[in-house]
């Protein structure tokens, strides 16, 4: 197995104050990994140092090397390189990670042509309206045509983060990374997003990156975690031993409270 | 079925004041083209008596040395609009280009950008146009434009700056980093396009101010200098003899009102038309 991201000894601060302490992962190629932990425990700040997209007044230290380059302290250039092929992000709020003014389908578009000029191929016209409509079938949205016409905001919850799935989709990335995807759906959507994140993730043979605080969603989709708190890695390994046997206390208070809210629901104390 | 009832109105308006807008705007337009190339009167000629009054061969009277208003007017017309279009085109350039470099600028550099632009926008705009104008050897029609331009710029510059920041940290944004697409493209595709609704209304708001302060730097006699008849000037001239001839006074100050609400009725109905959000589903 070849090594997609490799994190060693990450940290992130600003102004002194340290907010993800010397983390350490590794994701090989076609495998899934789940980081979880409350908000603020820095997940997603862990996925944008591993694209090197850091907000300005953020620094980051230690090593991460996605697929074989060095992210950490990497000229835009080469970052700009790396990020339209290696990795690409699906974020939590599927309004704002779509450009309210654009077509969803010129907003597909542009990263699909991108991608298809740095393969040498380059996509025009009627054929990029093609690829467009292609990949909006693929994530399952009904009657593409009429959708690659919509705005945003003439769209649902779920149907929006199906775009932004295909946008991620259009760069052909090697690794998926998706930052909470399905907290701002409701509960049906969210079965729906998730079978279609699995689905594409098996088709396409990438790697999956799943952020989220949810148990039950991330032991369904991955197969290894690592459990952050307050930036720190406390526990790492398959699904099945941190869920079946955690050795972290923070760990047990969450299955605790994963399992209490279960109890809650089917109505037995 | 409530929500058709509670927005009908509402979608009904909107047309009327874009027509609204187009009516005023397009008959000042109409009369700064036309007196291009046609004119009732030689503008400099002494066309009648003395202060007359309106009528049919005069419409809106003669002025003290018996020229006709109304050609001024139209002429006036014609130097309004070239103020209001040059002096925003100069502004938007100098204020969209400074607001995005300032909107990406490293932290001091954003600093020191806004705190230039806050010293600016203190200074009355007038008074920044009086100075450029001043500076110039030789008042003319071009140093007030661009005297106005530069003035209205900081305001430009300090409006896209902060829309733009708005807009730098949305997701979407992120997404087109992830994907690999470049500032210069993004700031094309993405930034300019959503920014662009609100700009667009506040440089109507520009226009109007343009307008009026051209006519203040003309009344001041800092504006285009005689014989160009801006309305600044004609009111400037009929101020002595506003008791006995009131409507040298009146037309042109109608004239300038038209033309500023025009344009801003006119931002405010296409903006409807540009912001696709905000558009009648």
């Amino acid at each position: 197995m070849t090594a997609l991201l490799t994190l060693d000894n990450l940290s992130v601060s600003t102004g002194g104050k340290t907010l993800i302490h010397g983390l350490s992962f590794f994701l090989a190629k076609g495998e899934r990994l789940g980081l979880i932990g409350e908000s603020g425990s820095g997940k997603s700040l862990t996925a944008l140092a591993a694209t090197g997209l850091l907000p300005a007044g953020l620094s980051a230290s230690g090593s991460a090397i996605l697929a074989g380059t060095e992210v950490i302290g990497a000229p835009e250039r080469q970052l700009n390189t790396l990020r339209g092929t290696a990795a690409a992000i699906v974020f939590q709020e599927p309004l704002t990670a779509l450009d309210p003014l654009m077509r969803v389908g010129k907003q597909v578009a542009e990263p699909l042509s991108r991608r298809a000029k740095r393969d040498g191929k380059p996509l025009h016209g009627t054929a990029l309206d093609e690829a467009v409509l292609a990949l909006l079938t693929e994530v399952a949205l009904p009657d593409p045509p009429r959708i690659a016409r919509a705005y945003p905001h003439e769209l649902s919850g779920g149907q929006r983060q199906r775009i932004a799935i295909a946008m991620a989709l259009a760069c052909k990335p090697d690794l998926l990374i998706a930052d909470e995807p399905t907290t701002a759906l409701d509960v049906t959507t969210q079965a729906e997003i998730l079978a279609l994140i699995d689905r594409l993730v098996r088709e396409r043979n990438m790697a999956l990156l799943f952020i989220s605080h949810d148990l039950p969603v991330v032991a369904n989709t991955v197969s290894r975690v690592v459990v952050l708190r307050q930036g720190e890695a406390v526990e790492a390994g398959t699904v099945a031993d941190v869920f079946g046997n955690p050795q972290h206390d923070y760990t047990k208070s969450l299955l605790a409270a994963a399992r209490s809210f279960d109890r809650a629901l089917e109505g037995t104390p | 079925m409530t929500t058709e009832i509670i927005t009908a109105p509402q979608r009904q308006r909107r047309p009327l004041i874009l027509w609204a807008g187009l009516i005023l705007v397009g008959l000042h337009v109409f009369a700064g083209l036309l007196s291009l190339i046609w004119l009732p009167y030689d503008p400099t000629a002494m066309a009648g008596g003395r202060l007359e009054g309106p009528s049919l061969l005069h419409w809106v009277g003669t002025d003290r040395l018996g020229r006709d208003l109304f050609t001024q007017m139209m002429i006036g017309s014609r130097i309004a609009l070239t103020v209001g279009l040059g002096a925003v085109a100069i502004g938007a350039v100098i204020g969209v280009t400074l607001g995005i470099l300032s909107a990406f600028a490293t932290r001091w550099l954003d600093d020191a950008l806004a705190a230039t632009l806050d010293i600016l926008i203190a200074f009355p705009t007038l008074l920044i146009a009086m100075l450029v104008v001043a500076a110039s050897d030789t008042a003319n029609l071009w140093s007030a434009i661009i005297a106005l331009g530069i003035a209205l710029s900081a305001i430009v510059a300090r409006l896209t700056r902060i829309l733009a920041k708005r807009v730098l940290v949305m997701d979407y944004i992120t997404a087109a980093r992830t994907s690999g697409s470049s500032w210069p493209k993004i700031v094309a595709i993405h930034i300019l396009p959503n920014i662009w609704p609100t700009l667009a209304v506040n440089f109507a708001l520009q226009f109007g101010l343009a307008v009026i302060a051209e006519a203040s730097l003309s009344y001041l006699g800092l504006g285009a200098p005689p014989p160009n008849a801006s309305w600044g000037r004609i009111l400037q001239e009929a101020q002595g003899t506003v008791y006995t001839a009131p409507l040298g006074a009146i037309a042109p100050g109608i004239a300038l009102v038209s033309l500023a609400i025009g344009v801003n009725l006119l931002a405010d109905g296409l903006r409807d038309f540009i912001d696709p959000t905000r558009r009648a589903r």
